[in-house]
């Protein structure tokens, strides 16, 4: 047993395929998860998500392929790669014969730590469940269920924490203070793995972003990379005239429209373009020169959202949406 | 076994112990021993030919039903609750779990019988408290060949009420219906079969080997002369290794079963 830690890969996938029967619900996957950083890994139901990270986590077997956590194999030095994960599951479960605190010390055990009542109620406290430290869990609300989880998974200080769907059924506020302990656990070094189906939380949160579907990665970059590459911008002017009409007409060779006689909208792209914004650029010295009075200018670009239904809709379009 | 799998086994028997089936159970079973020693002691009788047989008639009831139960929701139940992945993704093998899950489980079932016979024996006196504790490792052992067949059981079931409903069933079968099956057999077949078949037969089922086999502790190897079978029963060496087969073929197909599976969903 000896680790291929490289430092460069936390997370190292080699051609997993995980079938059943004749569906392939992850295909020929390869991934790589750097160490301390946020990956967002986003696909829609039945993408193949759940089944990825519970190829990495042990969870599922019998996948082809190769998986490596800190350069240890998850099949064959299973003892060490599971001690290195925390995992919150999708699915709300609880302990109906113990309390909050039992629930957590019964945890440390099963990853041979010895509990201490300083790190459950820093735990309980950081997730604002400590005035129900000696509450039975069969009480707690969904949130705290879904709290509880989250405490639970982090018990034994995992440098790998996967966060499958952790929102799911989780208020506004709370929502907020997740995401907030998320970017205190990466700033403390911890490596995060999330699946979830708010795309504005991943867009604001990750660092990288893998675009799953039918069990293919299709794309995984930077999200800035992502934003940058398939995105698209926009700028809005309003002008003070009501010349938006003139203005769609002579500068045709931009993509402009008028939304209404006062405001013109100028479309352009990611990448270089968007970087040296020519087009904007162009736009505003036409504007200025043709003496044409401006009230506002509001930018604007596409979200995560936008950025992920289009890649999947080029990927329909390329690989058809039949049965895998 | 290590300190997960440790920590794994006091969590199954912290979380057996109090299970309220368990509990009432143990609790009818510890009442009624203490009944049944209370009514010998009153009634001055042989604790040989009275309390003791009642104890044994009483624990063949109450252990198997107690240790099914005890078996039925190891891992059915954690299904049920989306547990099982988590728990069959934690830093030790499927079979320290499974082992985990069964020696909590015997650890509550010990605890319940314990205190049953132990309630019994400690009301029965110091002259015959001892000999009534004689009846405790055997009474532990049919408990665990209940244990391991609920825990089988619960391998291959989808659903906890479908464990509960085979367990019982089980229960039905081999503590009250098995024997009647072999009486029914020789009244159909007019005496045609062996009377050492039937005896075989009656040593085959864990139930019916435990109640002989305490009969012979009260009784003394004259009693299955007394009962009418012309056989005897096996040496120690065949009745251990009965024992050993009803604990351990349930459990090496549980393992077989959790080992084989690829997703603990």
């Amino acid at each position: 047993m000896s680790s291929r830690f490289d430092g460069d890969a936390l997370v190292r996938v080699e051609g997993v395929t995980k079938r059943y029967g004749e569906l392939k619900a992850v295909d020929q996957i390869d991934l790589e998860i750097r160490p301390g950083e946020i990956f967002a890994l986003l696909g829609p139901n039945g993408a193949g998500k759940t089944t990825l990270i519970g190829c990495i986590t042990g969870l599922i077997s019998g996948f082809e392929g190769e998986i490596d956590v800190a350069g240890f194999d998850v099949v064959d030095d299973y003892r060490i790669t599971r001690r290195l994960v925390g995992l919150v599951p999708q699915e709300l479960n609880y302990d109906a014969f113990f309390n909050v605190r039992q629930v957590l010390e019964f945890q440390a055990g099963y990853f041979g730590v010895r509990p201490t009542r300083e790190r459950v109620d820093e735990l309980l406290d950081q997730f604002s469940l400590l005035e129900k430290a000696e509450a039975n869990t069969r009480w707690l609300s969904g949130g705290m269920k879904r709290r509880l989880m989250i405490c639970k998974a982090l018990m034994h200080e995992p440098i790998l924490l996967f966060l499958d769907e952790p929102t799911a059924g989780v208020d506004v506020d709370l929502r907020d203070e997740l995401w907030s302990y998320v970017e205190d656990l990466r700033a403390r070094g911890t490596t995060i793995v999330l699946t979830t189906h708010y795309l504005e939380e991943a867009e604001k949160l990750a660092d990288r972003v893998g675009i799953i579907n039918q069990g293919r990665l299709l794309r995984v970059d930077a999200r800035e990379t992502l934003m940058d590459d398939l995105g698209h911008r926009h700028l809005d002017v309003e002008l003070r005239d009501g010349n938006a009409q003139k203005w769609v007409a002579r500068l045709s060779h931009l993509e402009l429209e008028a939304v209404d006689a006062h405001r013109i909208r100028l479309h352009y792209g990611g990448g270089a373009e968007c970087r040296d914004r020519p087009a904007v650029d162009q736009l505003m010295k036409h504007l200025v020169d043709g003496g044409e009075g401006i009230e506002e200018i509001e930018g604007g670009r596409s979200s995560l959202e936008e950025i992920f239904r289009t890649v999947l809709q080029e990927d329909t379009e390329r690989n058809g949406g039949g049965e895998r | 076994m290590g300190r997960i799998g440790l920590a794994l086994t006091w969590h199954e028997f912290v979380e057996r112990a109090r299970d309220r089936w368990v509990l009432v159970i143990s609790v009818l079973f510890a009442l009624l021993a203490v009944g049944t020693s209370l009514y010998g002691r009153g009634a001055e009788a042989d604790v040989q030919m009275l309390t003791g047989p009642s104890l044994v008639t009483l624990a063949a009831l109450f252990v198997p039903i107690t240790g099914a139960v005890l078996g039925h929701d190891a891992i059915v139940g954690e299904r049920e609750r989306n547990t099982l992945g988590l728990l069959l993704s934690l830093p030790a093998s499927r079979l320290e779990i499974l082992a985990a899950k069964f020696t909590g489980r015997f650890l509550a079932l010990a605890l319940a019988v314990g205190l049953g016979l132990g309630l019994a024996a400690a009301v029965a006196g110091a002259d015959h408290g001892m000999m009534l504790f004689q009846l405790y490792l055997p009474t532990l052992i049919l408990g665990a060949v209940f244990l391991s067949l609920g825990v089988c059981i619960s391998t291959f079931t989808r659903r906890q009420s479908t464990a509960a409903s085979l367990v019982v069933a089980l229960w039905f079968l081999l503590v009250f219906f098995y024997d009647l099956g072999l009486l029914g057999l020789l009244v159909l077949t007019d005496g045609a079969v062996a009377t050492e078949t039937i005896a075989t037969l009656v040593f085959g089922n864990p139930a019916g080997l435990y109640r002989l086999e305490m009969m012979e502790l009260f009784a003394g190897p004259e009693l299955v002369d007394d009962l009418g079978m012309a056989v005897e029963l096996p040496g120690p060496g065949a009745r251990a290794a009965i024992w050993a087969a009803w604990t351990a073929i349930p459990l090496a197909i549980s393992a077989l079963i959790l080992t084989r599976r690829r997703t603990q969903r």
